[in-house]
Parts: structure tokens; sequence; C-alpha cells
């Protein structure tokens, strides 16, 4: 329970700080999160994980659906797939920018305690 | 509707879009007019005009970083910046052009500072920068760009060479100035009526050998079609003209199709980002389009060092003193490379010991018209505005460089063609071969006066036609000469034009997309008969009756102009090794040439004898071995060979399109050749007002998350030309369901 806690809380501070900061706000929140919220490591790691893989492939999927597919279908060129697999993607880089962005926060937590 | 602040315009100024995204842009005076228009050709192009500013002015390794820097320092040592900078001058010194500039680079500005980082178009985010802000200096670089891409070619250095070990009589048989069955641009039709200012020819010369030869050419096939039919000669009793521009096929497409309109003017055309107005096109009055008509603007002249230190040269029986330029090239990730150059009375010392060269050699001068002031922005203005003949030929008073075959048509029934340029008034010869730098009789004399101008109107044959071939015939009294020229696409639009019928709009647009290939036709009628056929087996007589019987057209699915290509290629690699065992480049030559030789008996004898070669034996077995090649790979289609795409600026894979099925080939009118081709097709007919139809291989935005960044290329591929809607205000296109915009101040 805390763990899903933990990551809606990282996907809305997330999605929050990112209307006016750079894309890598995500994984400064994520390691805020880790860093207050002290789920343990592996935990905050998944939290963090989880949060950046919805919040970023929801945006993406939104993205993706208001340009009918037109960028997402030539930049998955690049990596040899079509829109629905560049949305994965980008979900997994969130999900481990999220996720190692907790890890982090977590264990300067128990560095400092 | 949408409103936009475009702060300095006097009203407000209407945008429509139409159902490809077009712009049909309603001033209420000129200045408005390219103040809106530098704002949406920002909002649809940024990236890509500010990128060609960059390259033209040698800035590239400020974004690219070290594998531009060499690309950068040609490009200053060229003196692209000194024609730019000239340039800007002259337009700002001119009260007509200095306002209308000036709005034009504020309302890119304007568009610039709306632009957050996440509005920036995705090749700044991919390539890591920021826009640069707009300036006329910038137009002017986009202006000196094209002059570079269609007149930055010669052979000069690998004549000299040529000549000296080949000696005159071969060196004239393999690049004559003149050969055999060329058709010029503009005949002589009887004398030419002006007493021409001829250049008396100094003493002969030795040019010497051993010198670089120059390592950044812009492609001599950047080329075009255009031609205007009388109405005399048509269905409907009106002139009709047609244009294609052979240029490199891009993402974004290289043109950008607007419509310019002010209560006394409407003007659509092809205008390039980043220059005011239209290049190519129509108003309500007339049409016009261009062909590049090559004349050879740039030599190279030997220089006379007072010592190794190279500081002073020998002119006119003087030392003068080298000046020096000093160009900073920032580097993205690395230190600024600072780089300094020797510059003569002639031009820039381009290679020396420090930039490609070696320090013992006789480095040479660069001489070229693209170092002087151009005005030509201001003649294409005035040819927006033009409404008679008399119109166009003073709007071309200002046309310079890139010299261009203007062909031209009005409602009133006209049509004409013109080589416009400012050329060099040159002693016969001059130019051919490295020139003295010592001896001012070499220098450049002044010009050939613009009454001299090479032109045809009204002709009795009832058209005018161009496709880079030369301009003029051995009548004409000024020295013509070009080391690249074209020899089949103009012979085959001639042709077709001499058919004793009248022409529709549809016939133009036939010829445009004609894949008939007249050298597959002339150079298969000069190698065949040279294969002995009893040496062949089966399969190979049975692809050899192929060839004999195919019609030449170059369709992308079949095999006959791959394997007609792969035998041209190998025939010239075995024939011309000889050339290529020298230490000095002598380069090859061209294809016509080739032909030439080996249709004829002696002239292969004296190939032959001369190269120490085996032409019957070389066309022979480069045959054998591209059938063999077929035998062990499979057939190959000449799409596969030809492999017709359009690429992204930036090389980025994912943003071009491959492996597109064309038919035609560089030496057909449909000028296909890898992503190189046709920019845009445009057919008008001078109806009153007139109606257009046109082709873009790709579409108006150049960003690629837009359905408009490559919309329009479907139809490029097909006979299905896009009408072009000529709206008379923005309200009427309103009715079209297109969308209306109004920017205000």
């Amino acid at each position: 329970m805390k763990t899903l806690l933990t990551a809606v809380v990282i996907a809305l501070a997330g999605w929050l700080a990112g209307l006016w900061l750079p894309y890598w706000s995500l994984s400064a929140v994520a390691m805020l999160a880790g860093f207050l919220l002290w789920p343990g490591t592996a935990r905050a790691g998944l939290a963090g994980a989880v949060a950046g893989a919805l919040l970023w492939g929801l945006l993406a999927w939104c993205a993706d659906a208001a340009n009918a597919h037109v960028l997402a279908t030539r930049v998955g060129r690049l990596f040899g797939t079509g829109p629905g697999g560049l949305v994965a993607i980008t979900a997994v880089l969130g999900a481990v920018l999220a996720g190692l962005g907790a890890v982090l926060g977590d264990r300067i937590r128990r560095s400092v305690s | 509707m949408p409103r936009l602040e475009l702060h300095g315009l006097s009203a407000p100024v209407q945008v429509v879009r139409d159902a490809h995204a077009m712009a049909h842009i309603f001033a209420r005076n000129d200045t408005d007019l390219y103040r809106a228009q530098g704002y949406i050709v920002a909002h649809d192009r940024l990236w890509q005009m500010d990128f060609i500013a960059r390259a033209a002015a040698g800035r590239l390794s400020e974004v690219i970083g070290p594998a531009t820097l060499a690309f950068d320092r040609a490009q200053r040592r060229k003196g692209m910046t000194i024609g730019a900078r000239a340039t800007t001058d002259a337009l700002l010194a001119d009260t007509l052009m200095a306002p209308l500039l000036r709005a034009y680079a504020d309302g890119v500005d304007q568009y610039i500072a709306t632009l957050r980082y996440r509005d920036l178009p995705l090749e700044y985010k991919l390539l890591d920068h920021r826009p640069e802000e707009w300036a006329p200096y910038r137009s002017a670089l986009v202006q000196q760009y094209m002059v570079e891409n269609l007149s930055g070619w010669d052979r000069d250095v690998e004549d000299t060479h040529a000549r000296a070990l080949l000696g005159a009589e071969l060196h004239d048989l393999l690049w004559p100035v003149r050969p055999p069955g060329v058709v010029p641009t503009v005949p002589t039709d009887s004398v030419w009526p002006f007493t021409p200012e001829i250049v008396p020819v100094p003493p002969d010369h030795d040019p010497g050998t051993g010198f670089l030869a120059d390592a950044f050419r812009s492609d001599p096939a950047n080329g075009s079609n255009n031609w205007a039919v009388h109405g005399s000669r048509t269905a409907g009793g009106r002139p009709i003209l047609a244009n294609d521009p052979h240029l490199g096929l891009l993402f974004p497409s290289i043109w950008y199709p607007v419509q310019l309109a002010t209560p006394g003017n409407r003007v659509f055309g092809f205008a390039l980002p980043g220059g005011p107005g239209v290049v190519v096109g129509h108003n309500e009055h007339a049409a016009w389009g261009v062909t590049n008509a090559p004349r050879d603007t740039r030599d190279w002249y030997r220089i006379t060092w007072k010592d190794s230190a190279r500081t002073a040269y020998f002119h006119d029986d003087r030392w003068l003193p080298v000046q020096w330029a000093v160009e900073e090239v920032h580097v993205r990730g690395h230190r600024t490379v600072v780089d300094s150059f020797r510059i003569t009375l002639h031009g820039p010392v381009v290679y020396d010991a420090h930039f490609g060269d070696v320090p013992h050699r006789a480095h040479l001068a660069f001489r070229w018209m693209g170092h002087e002031p151009s005005m030509s922005l201001k003649a294409l203005y005035l040819m927006n505005h033009a409404r008679s003949h008399a119109d166009h030929v003073h709007a071309l008073q200002w046309f310079d460089a890139p010299a261009q075959n203007w062909a031209f048509a009005t409602t009133t029934g006209d049509i004409s063609m013109r080589v416009q340029g400012r050329f060099p008034n040159k002693w016969h010869g001059q130019g051919r071969f490295v020139l003295d730098g010592a001896d001012p009789a070499h220098r450049w004399h002044g010009r050939v006066p613009f009454a001299h101008t090479a032109t045809q109107v009204n002709p009795a044959r009832g058209y005018v036609s161009s496709a880079n071939q030369h301009s003029v015939d051995e009548r004409y009294p000024y020295f013509f000469h070009n080391a690249y020229l074209e020899y089949y696409r103009n012979r085959t639009l001639n042709a077709a034009l001499d058919q004793d019928r009248t022409f529709t709009v549809e016939d133009m647009m036939r010829l445009q997309h004609s894949g008939l290939d007249l050298q597959a036709a002339e150079g298969l009628a000069a190698m065949l008969p040279l294969v002995d056929s009893t040496a062949l087996d089966a399969d190979d007589r049975a692809m050899l009756r192929r060839l004999h019987t195919w019609d030449h057209v170059a369709r992308h699915d079949e095999e006959e102009r791959a394997i007609m290509q792969l035998w041209r290629d190998s025939v010239s690699a075995r024939l011309w090794a000889p050339l290529q065992q020298h230490a000095l480049p002598l380069g090859e030559p061209v294809a016509y040439n080739m032909f030439r030789v080996l249709a004829d008996s002696a002239l292969r004898a004296r190939v032959d004898a001369a190269l120490d070669v085996d032409c019957r034996g070389i066309v022979h077995q480069a045959l054998v071995d591209v059938l063999a090649r077929r035998k062990a790979e499979g057939p190959i289609t000449w799409g596969a060979l030809n492999n017709a795409r359009v690429v992204h600026m930036a090389r980025v894979p994912a943003l071009g399109r491959e492996g597109l099925p064309v038919d035609g080939a560089a030496t057909a009118l449909n000028a296909q050749r890898g992503n190189h081709g046709p920019s845009m097709r445009f057919v008008v007919e001078l109806t009153d007002p007139p109606r257009a139809w046109m082709q873009l291989p790709g579409g108006i935005s150049g960003d690629p998350a837009s359905p408009h960044y490559d919309d329009l290329l479907p139809q490029w591929l097909t006979m299905e030309y896009r009408p072009v809607p000529f709206l008379r205000s923005a309200h009427e296109g309103i009715g079209h369901g297109h969308v209306l915009t109004e920017l205000a101040p």
C-alpha cells in the first residue's frame, strides 16, 4: 500500500514539477520522495519505476494521440517500432529515471541517518 | 478567428491556410506583406532557413562540431561571406529594398521571440542548438548559398593538367568547348543586333602544372527544365509556361509555395525560405520560371610570390602586398579555430599550406562572380510585380547571380527566354585554364553589357525552352564556356515541342514526368554495335535483344536502364583509367563526349592510340561483366539502383523517405537521380487571370510532427497536380473551408 501511495505521490508531484521545470525534474522529485517517504530501497525503486512509467507513458500517449501519431510514426522508425512502441520506450525511460531517482533518495537518507 | 500579434504592421494582415496549409497572405502594402511573410515562413521553416544561412556562412561547426570544420573553412576561404556582406551593403543602400528586407527580418525575429524551448522545431532539440536572430545579412546568405549551389563548379585545374599531359588535340577531343550536335538555349536567328565589345586575346602563356584541384564543389547536375509555348500552339490559345528545378530532394522542401497579395498586386509562387518574395511564379499578368544558365564565372590565378613567406606577389610589373583575412570558426566542444588566409587582387587564396595543400605548391587565387554584390533580390521583387515583357526586362537589369535562363509568358500572349546573369567579358578561351595572376591582361575585363544579353522573344517556332545546355551558339560574339553542360534533356524537350501539333496543360505535365532518356538511346546506339554477340551465351543474348528493342524509358520497375547505367559506368571507369593513373587530377570526360568517341571509329582509333586502350574490347568486356553480375546476384531494377529518395537536411534517416517509385533518370526530363531531381513542378496557363498547377516532393511545413511535412509527396510521384488556389481575397478562401488567421499590430 505504501509503495502504491509513494508511486502516486511521485507521479503527481512529477507531473506538477514538469509543468514548469525540465524533464529531469521527475528524477529529482522521485529522489525527494525516496528520501522523505522511507519505503525501503526496493520499494522506493519499484514505486519510482511505476510512477515514472505511468506518468511518462500517459503523457507520451496523450501527446501522440493529439498529434494523430504523425511524429511518433516517424521517430518510431529510428527504433524499428511504431507509435505504440515509442510510447512504451518513453514509459521505460520514465521508469528508469524515476526508479533510480527514488533509490538514490533512499540511499542518501540511509547514509546520512 | 485566431489573432496573432505582429508589431510594426500598418494594418492587420490576413493569412489563409488552404487544405495543404499553404499560406495566402493579404496585406495592405509591401512592407506589411514581407513582415508577415517573414513571420509565416519562420513559423513553417525556421530551422531550415537558419541552418542554410549557417551553412552559407561557414558556421555549421558551431552546431555540429569538428566534422564540419573543413567545410566551414572552405566556405569562408572561398569568400561566401565576402559576397554576402557586399550584397547586404548593396541591398541596404537601396531605398526600395532596405525597408522590405528589414521588415522581413523583423517578422522572422518576432516569430522567434514567441518560442519557448518546448515550441522549438524538433531539429533544434535533436542538434541541441537555438535559433539565431534573423537579419537582412542572413537573407543575403541564403541568396549566396544558391549562387554557390548553381555556379560552384569548374575544371580549370583539371583542364590545365589534361592539356599539359595529353596535348591540346586530345584535350579538345575529350573536353571540347562546344562538341558537335549541341543545341543552344537561344539560337542565333540571323545576326545579333549589337556591336560586341570584344576583348583581345593576349599572347599564349604556359600556366604550368601541379595545382591542387578544388575539393569543395557543388553538384554540377544542379539544373532544371523550363519552357513556354506560344498561344498559337496551345489548345486554349493562351501561352503555357512550365518549370521544374532539379536540386537536392530534401525535407523540408527547398521551395516554399506561397501566395502574396496587396491591393496592387497578387502573386503566387515558390519562395526560398529566408528570402522575401517568390523566385518562380505568376501574378495576374505574367508567369516566369528559371533554369540554371551554366557559364564559367569562377577562375583560378597562379600567383607569382616574391619569396617563400608569400606575403607579396607580382602583378603588372609591381610587387603587391597580400591582405590577410582572419576568420574565427567556433567548434562545438572544442577550442575556436582561428583561420587566416591571403587575399590578392584576384581574390582569396583558398588552399594553402594550412588548408589542404602542401607548402611548395603554387597556391592559386580564386576569382568568382559570387564575391560581387548581388541585386538579384531586387530583380525578384520587381519580377513579382511585372505586368509586361518590358517590365520583365526592366526587372532583370538587376538580376546578376546565379545566372538563370528566364522563361517568361504574359496573359497578352508574349513568350520569351533570356539568359540573364552578370558575365565577365572574357577573351576567347579566358578562364578555361589556370590564369596568370601577374599579367593584367588575365584579369576580367568588365561585363557582357546588359543590352547584349542572349534573348529570344516570340520566336517563329512557337516556343522557348532551356535545360542547362550551351546558352548560345558559336555566332554569339562573346566567349561562352562552362565545364559542365547538359546534353540530353534539352533535345528531348525540343523534340517534343517541335511536333506539329497543339499542346495542353496535361501535355506539359506529361513532359515533366517523362522518363524518356536520350542518353540511354544514344549511349546504347554507340555501345551495342561494339559487342561481339557471338561470344555471349543464350541468356546474355536475350538481354542484349531487350536492350536493342527497349524504348529508352527509364522505368523504375524494369531492368534495362539499370543494365545501361552499370554498363556505362563500367565502360567509363575502364576507358578513362589511364587518366586516373597520373599523379595530377584530370577528371573524366562527360558521358556525351564518351559516347561521341565510342560511336565513331576514327575517334575510337585516336583514343585507342593516345591512351593505349581498346575501346571495342572495353565495351564488350564491360557488358560481359555486368551480365555475369546479373547472373550471380539476380536481376536489378532501375528503382533499386537509382533509389529515388527524399532525405532530411540533417540526414536523420527516420525523417526521410527511401525507395520511391519514380520513372526517370538524370538525363531524362524527369531528372531523378538518387536524392536529386525535380524539387518542384509548376505549370501555368496564361488565362486571365492565370491558372497554375504544382507539385512538391514534401510539404509546406518543415515540422516532422505536422501532417503537412510530406503530404504533397504522394502527388509528386504521380501525374496528379494540385491546382493552386489563386485567391482574390482572404474571404474567398474561407468559403472553401480554409483557415483564416489575422496578424495584427
